[in-house]
């Protein structure tokens, strides 16, 4: 969590009047962070649409990282960031970031997205056949499972899903937090679901290996 | 069945939510009609694509296929700018379809 709190997210947050329980930390000056998308609100899915398009653009002209992990970064960060657009009903908008990050031999591509909507529990059960979920942990680990969607549409349910698919291989790690939840997928492959409360909304956040 | 190139529609080189995937549906109308019994989407251009405009995509051809009579037709995506993964796989199973790759590594989604 160190290094997603380095990235400046729970700043903005705050800044937006959004109450986060997370500690401020110092920002590690052992770690170098290049921007490869600055923290940058987004609302609707054609700024989803124009958002992963910048990040293609600046991935390619920083010359930073493996070229074959760049697909991986956009692929995820689109999901992410369809995902808020379509589903949050955030009125703060949402925000996403992607950042560079290098200490020591290690090199890693760090992604978030956050909003302040409605949450993954509450937007799951609008599905008539996913109603009365009682913890927001439960709603997570059930939206990264295969076509589980609020829409009701037998073919939606990609995007967690995906995201959630992809960072099983070693030395990748992701970050759900919504509402009273939180998942965390380590470096390691484990998984961990606990109760947190970071702040009122969703945050998505994964890193992979440059 | 027409094909159309999905680049030149959607104008951007990566291809990212399902609101811009609806924009194929018109075109299919006036796409060339040269490539038999396939319904061809044309990914040449493009750098990248995300998951749920694929699946959009799908929709919107398979959309295209019930109004023309034929919805059991087979969906080739041709010059798919990704790597095959699992997820691609599951928005064949949610259409009911299974997810082929040819020889010249187009994509190929037959009806079950």
């Amino acid at each position: 969590m160190s290094s997603l709190t380095d990235s400046g997210l729970f700043q903005i947050l705050r800044e937006a009047n959004v109450k986060v329980n997370v500690e401020r930390e110092e920002v590690r000056r052992s770690v170098s962070v290049e921007t490869i998308l600055p923290i940058t609100r987004f609302d609707g899915l054609l700024e989803a649409d124009e958002l992963t398009n910048r990040v293609e653009d600046s991935l390619i002209r920083s010359g930073l990282g493996s070229a074959n992990v760049h697909p991986i970064v956009r692929e995820l960060f689109s999901e992410l960031v369809n995902n808020a657009a379509e589903h949050s009903e955030s009125i703060i908008g949402a925000y996403g970031f992607v950042q560079f990050y290098s200490s020591g031999q290690e090199r890693r591509f760090m992604c978030g997205v956050a909003d302040g909507g409605i949450g993954i529990r509450q937007s799951i059960e609008r599905n008539p056949g996913l109603r009365h979920f009682g913890y927001d942990w439960s709603a997570i680990e059930l939206a990264t499972k295969e076509l589980v969607s609020g829409t009701g549409s037998s073919t939606r349910g990609i995007g967690l899903f995906s995201v959630f698919d992809e960072m099983h291989r070693p030395g990748r790690e992701l970050v759900i937090h919504s509402g009273n939840g939180l998942l965390i997928k380590s470096e390691d492959s484990q998984v961990r679901i606990v109760k947190a409360n970071l702040f009122p909304g969703t945050l998505v956040y994964f890193s992979v290996p440059a | 069945m027409p094909s159309v190139r999905v680049f030149d529609i959607v104008g951007r080189p990566v291809l990212v939510s399902r609101e811009s995937a609806r924009s194929i549906k018109p075109k299919l109308g006036q796409g060339q009609d040269d490539h038999g019994g396939l319904l061809r989407l044309d990914f040449s251009g493009a750098r990248g694509v995300a998951p749920s405009f694929l699946d959009e995509a799908l929709l919107v051809a398979e959309e295209w296929l019930r109004d023309s009579g034929q919805p059991d037709a087979t969906v080739t995506f041709a010059q798919p700018p990704t790597v095959i993964a699992a997820k691609h796989h599951a928005i064949a199973r949610a259409h009911g379809r299974t997810l082929v790759v040819t020889e010249s590594g187009d994509w190929e989604f037959r009806k079950i």
